[in-house]
């Protein structure tokens, strides 16, 4: 067997022009970010709308192409505010002093995380 | 089955479980939970030149058997899986062999994305049930294809060495 031939390199065009198609098509469809304050649900924002909001007067977020960061805050070390962009749901922005968590719902829930653990 | 098929199908069969179970050793780059490298697909790759579909299964349903075994992870779901993939994957392996125009890279790489896309169907239609999961599969496909590419090398230069085909020298 050949280690590589004119058919490999067709195929695998063909597999990498799939997969570009799946990861343009399956682009982040999170579009909402859940902001919680002292632990209870604050407000929802919504991802696709450029827009700044005002959080509990301690922090100003803002949303642009569906990224959301801290753009302003009171607290004293500001690490929310140098954690820049967020768009996906595996980290969220915390503000300790403030109590203050935002994070982007949906793509891979926690439980189907849980379960690919298991 | 004569002396010689038992020595070769052992050799394989343990030469693959060894990879499989070692290769958890190796971090695995993407944040997925239950992701590997799957270098162990190199001795079916070995095996293909002159080997029949059920020689092709038996050793690659054999070396993940056995790799389970060592590793502990057999009757989870994720064995149960990996199982149906690597059998899928040999089957497409072997019908790309028959067909005579593509080369080991090819072969390879088809085999890793087949078993990439039947665990992740697995995974998203029946154990989790979430069908966001497919979005992962290009994630999959790219490292799987860079361990498939470095199994079809090493495949590639064990089977020059031996001649071609593992089966039909004595």
């Amino acid at each position: 067997m050949k280690l590589f031939t004119r058919s490999d390199m067709i195929l695998i065009a063909l597999l990498i022009a799939i997969m570009l198609l799946i990861s343009y098509n399956a682009p982040y469809r999170s579009t909402e970010a859940e902001v919680y304050v002292q632990g209870k649900a604050y407000m929802k924002i919504d991802l696709s709308k450029d827009a700044t909001y005002n959080i509990a007067n301690h922090m100003i977020v803002e949303v642009l192409d569906g990224k959301i960061r801290a753009q302003e805050s009171d607290c004293p070390e500001k690490l929310c505010v140098k954690q820049g962009w967020i768009s996906s749901p595996e980290v969220p922005i915390v503000c300790l002093p403030n109590k203050i968590l935002i994070k982007i719902i949906g793509k891979l829930s926690d439980e189907a995380m849980d379960a690919m653990t298991r | 089955m004569n002396n010689g098929r038992v020595a070769r199908f052992a050799v394989l069969i343990s030469l693959g479980s060894a990879i499989y179970f070692l290769e958890t050793l190796i971090p695995f780059p993407l944040p997925v939970p239950g992701g590997r490298w799957g270098f162990s697909n190199m001795v079916v790759l070995i095996s293909l030149p002159g080997a029949s579909i059920v020689d092709v299964l038996a050793i690659s349903a054999g070396k993940n058997v056995l790799g389970s075994l060592i590793s502990g992870k057999i009757a989870t779901p994720g064995f149960l899986m990996g199982l149906f993939g690597v059998s899928g994957s040999a089957i497409v392996m072997w019908h790309m062999y028959k067909a005579r125009i593509f080369g080991l890279a090819g072969t390879s790489i088809a085999g890793a994305s087949t078993n990439n896309l039947i665990q992740l169907a697995f995974a998203a239609l029946y154990v989790i049930r979430e069908p966001r999961l497919f979005e992962l599969y290009p994630y999959f496909f790219l490292t799987g294809s860079l361990s498939a590419l470095v199994n079809a090398y090493i495949a590639f230069e064990v089977l020059k060495r031996i001649g071609g085909s593992l089966w039909q020298r004595r």
